[in-house]
């Protein structure tokens, strides 16, 4: 049986700090990715 | 060692649950072929608030053989739901224009107020009811995905734009 997938947020990583606090707050339920901040 | 380190990348992941060929194809943004909706008859302003529409032009990204597809509305939507309104324009010399913002619902940053039950204000209806279309429709063929602003291009969408600039403090 396929486990259900979670959304995947693509994100510049400039906001992971407000995402992740999102997600402890379990205001979303995501998996998230971000890119470098400089695409270094 | 590779290998582990792809499978705890949920965007590779992602790609590789969708990929045909050697490598996978697939795209970030909204697509929109224009000489293809001429074809189908579809209009482009129906294109970004119509969920027929929209789910009829996001499945051609497969059309193409992207392995993805982003739903092709334009990035007045957040905007629109904290009450700026949206003008929609006939289009310039047989080309389509996107939509603009006609009027910015607030003066200052503190005037900002997110308003209960989003996801019945604006598109939002159409755009989840759009989602779920296509995810049905797409299920084998690939990802959906959408495209949302950052919080400074909403802000310059919803404010001043010199007052938001002065909002930003180095």
């Amino acid at each position: 049986m396929e486990r259900a997938e979670k959304p995947l947020i693509i994100s510049c990583g400039i906001l992971r700090k407000e995402i992740e606090h999102l997600q402890e707050k379990g205001d979303i339920d995501v998996e998230a990715y971000f890119l470098k901040e400089q695409f270094a | 060692m590779i290998e582990k380190m792809e499978e705890k990348n949920p965007l590779i992941r992602l790609m590789q649950k969708f990929q045909k060929g050697a490598r996978p194809v697939t795209h970030m943004g909204p697509f929109l072929p224009l000489l293809r909706i001429k074809e189908r008859g579809l209009p482009f302003n129906d294109i970004m608030r119509n969920s027929k529409a929209m789910t009829e032009a996001a499945l051609m990204s497969f059309e193409f053989d992207f392995e993805s597809t982003v739903l092709p509305f334009d990035l007045n939507v957040e905007a629109e739901m904290l009450g700026a309104r949206v003008l929609y324009h006939e289009g310039f010399d047989g080309n389509p224009v996107y939509p603009t913002i006609a009027d910015k619902p607030f003066t200052t940053g503190d005037d900002i107020e997110i308003p209960d039950a989003l996801a019945e204000k604006g598109r939002m209806p159409v755009i989840l009811k759009t989602i779920a279309s296509l995810k049905e429709r797409a299920r084998d063929k690939g990802a959906v995905g959408v495209y949302i602003p950052g919080p400074f291009t909403l802000a310059g969408q919803v404010l001043d734009i010199d007052r938001s600039l002065h909002c930003c403090r180095c």
